[in-house]
């Protein structure tokens, strides 16, 4: 049974999604992480334990793969996808509650910046962390942040901007946050950020990369 | 010496009587600051200027780039732009469907219907180094096309589709150096952005499998017709600066400061010219101006061998203080202490 789990695991690493998909070259033909999840819940292994035992491993494999600089976007977006299908068959165990998140995740572009594709990156990750992920998208006001914080008790909060110019607009939704909610942990993250900047403006970690952002989470949580 | 005979010597690896200058603007900084940026350059004029050129406006453009709302470029790549003066980012790509690609012709009609009429008198007139900005960027393209996250899945999968759509891009701009070919322009610059601030957005195979010839074919087509290929990209590129070499860039625009600045300097001296830079995440933006004089001097003593090869370049943000940039090219001329 740990084979499977293992199986499922190297997929989501390796990026498989099915046996259709010719990606990566090397697994032609073979199941991916939708077949063998498929399979692994036949087979009567606990949904919680695929998410733990699998999919968690196989994120973090390539998150940390990608943080070492040994794997790149197209990398991390292929077991974000194998990721994705294999939740496909556990999604009806969370929506019931038999499997419950590591904690709800909010992450979001702050107000003035459309860039997103750290964004999403960090949020694939992060799901694949076992989190729940609420993506607010691009160019999010404090407001919405603040209604998601609301919305979501316990939540951690993630921000990212890519541009010098829309990186002063996190301090007001740090400060935003932090006066409704005091207790809610923030993580910002994006190209011109940095350790310094996070102390200053009252965040409370950074992360240069989507697997630094999980281990700060599955810390904090 | 002109500024052109400068600009050259610096490229050519020759020993120069100061480093030539290029000041950058962002939109922004040009639309709202241009009294500053005028007397920035009345007090450290620049020796690069362009052609007198605009390239002809393509069949599908509408609206006003890099003012705030929408606006739709001649590849028909709609742009959202949340603060004029700040470049903005596409949000509908005309290939978003791959089932749009057998109909889809890239606008040809900016290269046919440009007037070159008056480049080479204006190439004639000065006496700065005269540096066109080409078109040319094959990665930024597809994903204004695709989306960035469908390309770098393109890339993966490595279709059919996305290796037609490289080489439909790599005619056009191709079609785009043959125009400046033709011309008495000094040199041409091409960009992509290949880096995060860590490393490179795609593996270092993946690049030299699919990109680097396309680069290989740019700046062999500038150099047969006696131009310099200048290069520019973002991020952190040093797994590839040596290949950017190897394809013959002359001068190489990157972000210094996300990489060892040093090594770089050990490694690429006397191979390229460092096109600057400063670093405009984080200093030019927020740091003193004695931190913006450090940063200048760690860049001089890491690639200034006296013998060319480096550029005092900066690129001025829409935020950035005036003295932070003055004091950019006022270190650049002053005495190198020995120590910091």
């Amino acid at each position: 049974m740990t084979d499977i789990l293992a199986r499922i695991a190297n997929c989501i690493e390796r990026g498989k999604i099915n046996a259709s998909s010719p990606y990566p070259p090397d697994m032609l033909g073979q199941d991916g992480a939708d077949e063998l999840t498929r399979s692994a819940l036949d087979q009567g292994l606990p949904p919680d334990r695929i998410m733990s035992d699998a999919l968690v491993p196989g994120m973090r494999a390539i998150g940390e793969k990608f943080s070492a600089g040994e794997a790149f976007i197209p990398d991390i977006l292929m077991s974000a996808k194998a990721m994705n299908a294999a939740m496909e068959h556990l999604k009806p165990y969370f929506d019931s509650g038999v499997v419950k998140p590591r904690g709800v995740f909010v992450i979001g572009t702050v107000t003035g910046d459309l860039h997103d594709i750290g964004k999403n990156l960090v949020g694939m990750v992060v799901k694949g962390g076992g989190w729940r992920v609420i993506d607010l998208g691009v160019n999010v006001p404090v407001d919405k942040f603040i209604e998601a914080v609301a919305s979501n008790p316990g939540c951690a909060v993630g921000l990212s901007a890519l541009l010098t110019t829309t990186m002063s607009n996190m301090k007001s939704i740090v400060e935003g946050i932090k006066s409704r909610f005091p207790h809610t942990r923030i993580i910002i993250g994006g190209a011109p950020i940095n350790q310094d900047y996070a102390r200053k403006i009252g965040a409370d970690a950074y992360s240069p990369d989507p697997q630094g952002a999980v281990n700060y989470l599955n810390s904090a949580a | 010496m002109t500024s052109r005979d400068l600009v050259i010597r610096t490229l050519q690896h020759r020993q120069v009587e100061r480093v030539p200058r290029d000041l950058w603007t962002l939109p922004g900084t040009a639309m709202f600051r241009r009294d500053e940026v005028d007397r920035m350059l009345q007090t450290f004029p620049s020796d690069f200027t362009p052609p007198k050129f605009a390239y002809a406006p393509g069949d599908r453009e509408k609206g006003t780039p890099n003012v705030e709302g929408e606006y739709t470029d001649a590849w028909g790549c709609v742009w959202h732009v949340a603060r004029s003066g700040v470049i903005g980012e596409v949000k509908q790509y005309p290939l978003a469907d791959w089932s749009a690609l057998a109909r889809y012709k890239p606008p040809y009609e900016i290269l046919e219907k440009s007037d070159l009429g008056s480049v080479n008198l204006s190439c004639a007139e000065t006496s700065r180094f005269v540096l066109a900005g080409s078109k040319v960027r094959p990665f930024e393209r597809m994903q204004f096309l695709r989306g960035s996250e469908a390309t770098y899945i393109d890339l993966a999968y490595g279709s059919k589709e996305i290796f037609a759509l490289v080489d439909m891009l790599h005619d056009f701009h191709l079609r785009d150096l043959r125009m400046w070919a033709r011309t008495d322009v000094d040199g041409v610059s091409f960009m992509d952005d290949w880096g995060s601030q860590h490393s490179l957005l795609i593996s270092p195979h993946l690049w030299r499998d699919i990109f680097k010839p396309l680069y290989r074919d740019y700046c062999a087509l500038l150099h047969e017709s006696g131009k310099y290929a200048f290069f520019h990209s973002d991020g952190n590129i040093s797994a590839i600066i040596g290949d950017l070499i190897e394809v013959g860039i002359d001068a190489l625009n990157s972000q210094l400061f996300c990489m060892n600045i040093e090594e770089l300097g050990e490694k690429h001296c006397g191979r390229v010219t460092f096109w600057g830079e400063i670093d405009r995440q984080r200093i030019l933006p927020f740091g003193t101006v004695d931190e913006v004089r450090s940063a200048v001097r760690r860049v001089r003593r890491a690639l200034d061998r006296g013998s060319g090869g480096v550029i005092a370049q900066c690129e001025w943000g829409i935020d950035d203080p005036f003295e932070n940039i003055a004091a950019v090219f006022d270190e650049w001329v002053r005495p190198l202490e020995s120590t910091d």
